[in-house]
């Protein structure tokens, strides 16, 4: 690598890494309580006791519940009816219109085989920290600027790894130079726990990034891959009569017995169309059930008018979020998850210290810095 | 006092990278056993770190051989 190369990729390093540390460091101290999520929500609010009913107890329609529902919350529409993953409970959420904010929606709980309505969920510390992790209460295009931090702090990676080839020159891996002046001490933390939290910290970002893109990349997909769903929005507008949701979800799950309901979302709402009850069914195993099979079912008629199966992008996107959350193996995983985090964090500190600390000079210093691992005397 | 290889350089890196590749994507193929060898793989580049964190140093001679003219730096 000559000079030049070297210090192309110092500057990008540099500036890219500059302008993301801020935000990276709130994701990163934000998002560690919610790595806990689960369990931090069920010990500040532990789940409602259930009525012992003989296993296999059928289930009430789906009608019956969004009856409770409505009268739960006169005057609303429902916008989403969801199923819990492990108990017999579904979810109603309903709201004023169907373009509702999600500070204005209602969340109702119902017990699927008596319909007997449970504690509403409560959104506590956590839906706040989650609120701040996401995009600061500030929204939608707050929530977009940290996706691009996301990119930023990708390319602070990339050129911190290319970087690392010329530091490493005559280094032996894992060196730290102890005894040393204290600012050569964390140049060598840096770079070890920068290289071995190289692809965790990747994965995290990008699908990070990927997730704050979720209503854009929904949008795409519903301006392009659901074709036969958009020529239905050119009929007339849907009149007050609809069809049985129970019905709906009945008839998309005839077209793929193995998979389970993950939710139904109702006209108007984003993950629907105008005109449709949108049914997502989801696989039955660990891998599968992070994808979604839409159905779309007129709400006027009840006529299935397609099932579509999802294109790269959606599935993609679908697959990010665990990869984003740590929440798919289990306790040591979180654990896991955890330790990356707080080693992030003292990278992304250690590096800001590092910049904070640089000896004076134009940047060529630290290209110098660079080639001789950090001994400029 | 050789430069190492590109291949020296990243022949570890490269070696925990992958297993923190094989863990996240065990994690997501299945539960039980995929999930312990998941938070294995996964916990092997954090405990490689841990060694190299808390490792004595080696001689005094060692550090005093660290480079102080890279033949690239002029």
């Amino acid at each position: 690598m000559t000079r030049g190369t070297i210090k192309a990729w110092y500057l990008v390093h540099k500036w890219t890494s500059l302008i993301c540390t801020a935000f990276l460091l709130m994701l990163c101290v934000t998002g560690l309580p919610l790595i806990f999520e689960e369990e931090i929500d069920g010990w500040i609010n532990p789940p409602a006791p259930m009525v012992a009913l003989p296993a296999g107890t059928p289930s009430l329609s789906l009608d019956t519940i969004l009856a409770r529902a409505a009268k739960a919350a006169p005057g609303e529409v429902p916008l989403y009816i969801s199923f819990d993953e492990e108990r017999p409970i579904v979810y109603v959420t309903t709201g004023p219109t169907p373009d509702a904010v999600p500070a204005a929606m209602h969340f109702h709980a119902f017990d699927a085989r008596t319909g007997a309505k449970m504690p509403p969920y409560v959104p506590g510390v956590m839906a706040f920290i989650l609120e701040l992790h996401t995009d600061m209460l500030l929204g939608f295009w707050a929530e977009i600027f940290l996706g691009v931090m996301g990119l930023l702090f990708f390319a602070a990676i990339v050129s911190g790894v290319v970087l690392y080839a010329p530091f490493m020159a005559k280094l032996d891996f894992g060196t730290l130079r102890r005894g040393r002046s204290k600012r050569l001490g964390w140049l060598d933390r840096h770079n070890l726990l920068g290289i071995v939290t190289l692809v965790w910290a990747s994965v995290v970002g990008v699908t990070g990034t990927i997730n704050t893109f979720v209503v854009p990349i929904t949008a795409i997909w519903k301006a392009n891959g659901l074709a036969e769903v958009i020529a239905s929005e050119a009929r007339t507008p849907l009149g007050p009569q609809r069809a049985s949701v129970q019905a709906a979800l009945d008839a998309v799950q005839r077209k793929a017995p193995d998979m389970k309901p993950q939710f139904i979302a109702f006209p108007g709402v984003v993950f629907s169309s105008q005109h449709h009850y949108a049914v997502f069914l989801k696989g039955a195993t660990p891998l599968t059930s992070k994808l979604l099979l839409p159905g779309f079912v007129d709400a006027a008629t009840g006529r299935l008018d397609a099932v579509v199966p999802m294109p790269w992008y959606m599935q993609a996107m679908l697959l990010a979020q665990p990869l984003h959350f740590g929440n798919y193996g289990g306790l040591a995983m979180k654990i896991v998850w955890a330790i990356f985090d707080i080693l992030t964090i003292i990278v992304l500190g250690s590096g800001l210290y590092l910049w904070l600390r640089r000896r004076g000079g134009p940047s060529d210093q630290r290209v110098r810095e660079v080639v001789m691992a950090g001994e400029i005397a | 006092m050789t430069h190492k290889t590109n291949r020296q350089i990243f022949a570890l890196p490269i070696l925990l990278g992958g297993s923190t590749v094989a863990g996240l994507g065990a994690g997501l193929i299945g539960d039980g056993v995929w999930d312990v060898g998941a938070g294995l793989l996964l916990a092997l580049p954090l405990a490689v770190t841990g060694g190299y964190w808390v490792r004595q140093p080696a001689t005094q001679s060692r550090q005093s051989q660290a480079p102080r003219v890279a033949s690239i730096a002029r």
